[in-house]
């Protein structure tokens, strides 16, 4: 019980702290966006439209007002859960990211569950095996992984396993050209293809999914890698592991003890890892064509979808800190000593 | 202890998931084949049939589909907006009232308008009254569009009515070819009334701004707050041509399916699929492996790199749209005009040609398009005089050389290439030019004539209208909203509009030439290079014809077989 009202207690001071996080991240990109020269509305109206034309516009937008007066404007529809609407689509944003983010969030998802999962394998390995055959190998290619801009990974596999191989799908989005998609429940299209049983679609998102998977799991995977090993090795020589083998326990049950102690700063790093990837994800999701935040944002900025940006921006930070939530009870749930 | 199999069972089911999904149908012919017996031979057979039938259709929906891989999937379907990707559809789902004749092949196959010849499309008689004032036009009364509504009189009158409160290009175009009301005489004859007699109205005719919209379908989701639509009409397509949207997956692909009722008769392609890939290499390895037909937006290095590859076809054809740099006249040293002559004397030409677009275009010579009539490249006097661009630039007041700093985006793929050979061109004669990047937002917000406030920068010109009076007066005159350099010359002005309303054309083009001689030796831009329209498709498509906007019609197009 009282370990209940620990982690209530946790969530609720996390929450408390998103409000100054979340209002200081309103505040910087709104004036960021606009210290610029952009304007939305010469860009709305289109290469013919005169002065006349551009200021109508910038009244419709409420671009004429003082900025300060904007952003209250701003603070007041979000509050409200009204986050304005894209030029570019003419839709809700709200209704954008509704759409949008569980497809970011299904493949970076992915990707860090193979990251983890292979990363901690190796740096576990790699640590057991100090200074060996195996840690020499194993380091030389986590030194790589962390070395590869993602997008360039990406391009490199495309070139691999697509032109040269041709086991790989042609980097056209998450399906097959003439695959149609599934009804949407959730927007995460592979979890969608599955609730509705449409199995083309699932077998071709799946085989799209490979390689930018791929790519991302091997860059984050070769970070966690590299933390796991590190943590690893710390944990190996501490005075609980050194009286673990004072007392007679066998190899496996003392690199047992090893993988415990080490587990919640993993846990951590995977969650930094997570929140970073997502970013990350921005480059990739463009090179295969994959349609989800990621391109969003990047064609909101290049278009000065001011709300878009916006929202953009928010919704990294809310996930980002659900993220770090989640790993902090998690870490708690592993570690005993840690006290909520 | 014993939890070492599941990781490895779910690995094993995730293969095995893996193989079924990328064995497709030949998995279950397998699985058939395997359970088959003798009786059930006859069923069999059936099912073989049936099964090469389906191939025999699949491979017919394959042939009959053009796959285009472009940079993004289209923002919206109202040609009076402009957004990202929306223009080059737009163009093939609505139907004009006239449209430009088609001119003989080139060498290479391509074909291109041929702006002499007017042809009928939604209308199929034209009248113009002797006071230039009004045009009458007579309708087809077989149209029908994709929604089921018939095509009448009262669909042009709307869709000039909504263009006009929507206050966007639809309505600059109809202002520009003086449209003042369009009036419905009866259900297939349509007025055009005109606040002044127009050299350039059937011009503006062929273009798909206005749009000719479904009124029925649109009137159907007006609302009193949105009387045409507009909002409903962004995403949604109510047009008259010989396509019309299946789906839209934002970012993802759109479909486009052939109207089966076109009274053109229906097209050779019957789907077309449009796939979003960002990444312009991505869309070149797709178009070089055979999985795409068609690539858009290819930089002319990925021009280059296909023109030879087997299985793809390159064609290009002279534009409309100019490689430039402007000068701004309000700022020094641009306010002489011996320093923007110099400019333009100092640079290689020749060089932004060879370099910047690998020979796919030619030295602008003039601020006309060659394909527009009355172009004239008989003022040019710009051949590369580094001596002469130093005495120049002495006299100005600059021994020394000129520093300037010249601002470049990428709101076209070759501004950065051509302001660095700008820059490097230049620098002999004594321009210090240093390079500066801007976003494009923020390129096209200050280029807007509602700011100007750069001195100098690369923007191209590309007018849709392919008349040299509306050209000369969107990007020269004072009140050209495409005079993005803000020059101002009172002269010049005085001539192109009174060009523009000059009904004899040889009269108009005497006005018009004179204005280019005013252009040219007052010299507000670096004349560059009238780059070509290069398409990039597989060597099985046939039929591109290039248009004033530089959008392919699907229409034209045929797989060859």
């Amino acid at each position: 019980m009282a370990r209940l009202t620990g982690v209530g207690r946790l969530v609720l001071k996390r929450l408390l702290l998103l409000i100054p996080l979340l209002l200081g991240l309103t505040v910087l990109t709104f004036l960021l966006i606009r210290v610029g020269g952009s304007n939305p509305a010469t860009l709305i109206v289109g290469p013919t439209a005169g002065d006349a034309e551009i200021a109508a516009v910038e009244e419709e937008l409420g671009l004429d007002q003082p900025v300060l007066v904007q952003y209250g404007r701003y603070l007041q529809g979000a509050v409200t859960g009204d986050l304005g609407e894209s030029w570019v689509t003419g839709r809700p944003v709200l209704d954008e990211l509704r759409e949008r983010l569980p497809i970011t969030l299904e493949l970076v998802t992915a990707a860090m569950v193979v990251a983890a999962v292979v990363g901690i394998a190796i740096g576990f390995v790699s640590a057991m095996n100090h200074h060996g055959p195996a840690d020499q190998v194993l380091r030389s290619y986590t030194l790589l992984g962390v070395s590869i801009p993602v997008f360039w990974l990406g391009l490199l596999l495309i070139l691999v396993f697509f032109v040269l191989a041709g086991v790989a799908p042609a980097p056209t989005g998450r399906l097959d050209l003439f695959t149609p998609p599934a009804e949407p429940i959730t927007h995460a299209p592979l979890l969608d293809s599955l609730l509705r049983g449409n199995w083309a679609a699932f077998g071709s998102i799946l085989h799209h999914m490979m390689l930018p998977v791929i790519a991302l799991s091997i860059t984050s995977g070769s970070a966690i890698a590299k933390q796991t090993r590190a943590l690893v090795l710390e944990v190996r020589s501490s005075p609980r592991v050194r009286y673990a083998r004072a007392c007679g326990l066998g190899r496996r049950q003392v690199w047992g003890v090893v993988l415990r102690n080490a587990l919640p700063g993993i846990v951590t790093f995977v969650a930094i890892a997570y929140s970073l990837s997502l970013g990350g994800s921005a480059l990739l999701e463009l090179i295969f064509s994959w349609g989800g935040m990621g391109s969003f944002g990047i064609n909101a900025i290049t278009r000065a979808d001011f709300a878009v940006v916006q929202a953009y921006v928010l919704s990294m930070g809310v996930i980002a800190a659900a993220v770090y939530l989640v790993s902090d009870l998690l870490v708690a749930a592993l570690d005993p000593r840690v006290t909520l | 202890m014993r939890r070492k199999p599941i990781p490895l069972a779910i690995l094993a089911a995730l293969m095995l998931m893996l193989a079924a999904c990328s064995s497709g149908t030949s998995g279950s012919a397998d699985s058939d084949s395997t359970e088959s017996t003798a009786s059930d031979s006859a069923e069999d057979s059936a099912g073989a049939e049936d099964a090469t039938d389906d191939g025999e259709e699949e491979a017919r929906s394959q042939e009959r589909t053009l796959v285009v891989a472009a940079s993004g999937t289209p923002s919206g379907f109202d040609g009076d907006i402009f957004g990202p990707n929306m223009q080059p559809v737009v163009v093939n789902l609505n139907e004009p009232l006239v449209d430009y004749g088609v001119a003989e092949a080139q060498e290479d196959g391509a074909r291109q308008i041929d702006t002499a010849t007017i042809e009928g499309r939604l209308a199929t008689a034209w009248e113009e009254s002797e006071d230039g004032l009004t045009w009458t036009l007579e309708l087809r009364d077989d149209v029908v569009s994709h929604r089921g509504n018939s095509f009448t009189s009262a669909d042009v009158v709307w869709s000039y009515e909504k263009s006009k409160a929507q206050e966007r290009t639809g309505n600059f175009i109809a202002n520009f070819a003086n449209v003042d009301t369009v009036e419905a005489i009866d259900e297939y004859t349509v007025q055009f009334n005109l606040s002044a007699p127009s050299p350039a109205f059937l011009d503006a005719l062929t273009l798909y701004v206005p749009g000719i919209y479904d009124s029925t379908a649109a009137m159907e989701h007006a609302t009193d707050e949105d009387p045409y639509a507009t909002e409903w009409l962004a995403q949604n397509d109510a047009y008259f041509g010989p396509y019309y949207v299946e789906s839209n997956a934002v970012d993802q692909q759109t479909v486009f399916v052939a109207h089966a009722d076109y009274y053109r008769g229906a097209p050779y392609f019957e789907r077309i699929i449009w796939q979003a890939v960002p990444e312009a290499e991505n869309r070149s390895t797709l178009i070089s492996t055979g999985q795409a037909d068609w690539m858009r937006d290819a930089p002319i290095d990925q021009v280059v790199a296909l023109q030879d590859r087997e299985g793809v076809r390159v064609q290009s054809v002279t534009s409309n749209e100019m490689a430039r740099a402007l000068m701004n006249p309000n700022f020094a040293p641009w306010d002489d005009v011996r320093v923007r002559q110099a400019l333009n004397l100092a640079v290689d030409h020749q060089r932004l040609l060879d370099v910047v677009f690998q020979g796919y275009g030619e030295i602008a010579r003039g601020p006309v398009p060659p394909v527009e009539s009355c172009a004239t490249d008989e003022f040019w006097s710009y051949d590369q005089d580094v001596e002469r661009a130093r005495e120049l630039l002495a006299e100005a007041g600059y021994p020394d050389g000129v520093d300037a700093e010249l601002l470049y985006s990428d709101v076209r793929a070759w501004e950065e290439a051509l302001a660095i050979q700008i820059a490097d061109s230049a620098s002999d004669a004594g321009f210090n030019i240093t390079l500066q990047r801007i976003p494009s937002d923020e390129m096209t917000s200050r280029a807007a004539i509602s700011v100007r406030d750069l001195p100098f920068f690369t923007f191209y010109q590309n007018p849709i209208l392919l008349d040299p009076g509306y050209t000369m007066y969107l990007d020269g005159a004072s009140e050209g909203v495409s005079n993005r350099s803000d020059w101002n010359n009172e002269e010049y002005d005085a001539l192109v509009i009174e060009a523009n309303q000059t009904l004899d054309a040889d009269a108009r083009c005497d006005l018009l030439t004179q204005a280019q001689e005013i252009h040219m030796a007052d010299a507000p831009w670096l004349y560059g290079v009238w780059q070509d329209t290069v398409k990039v498709m597989g060597d099985d498509i046939d039929g591109w014809v290039w248009h004033g906007d530089q959008h392919a019609r699907w229409y034209d197009l045929e797989r060859s077989s």
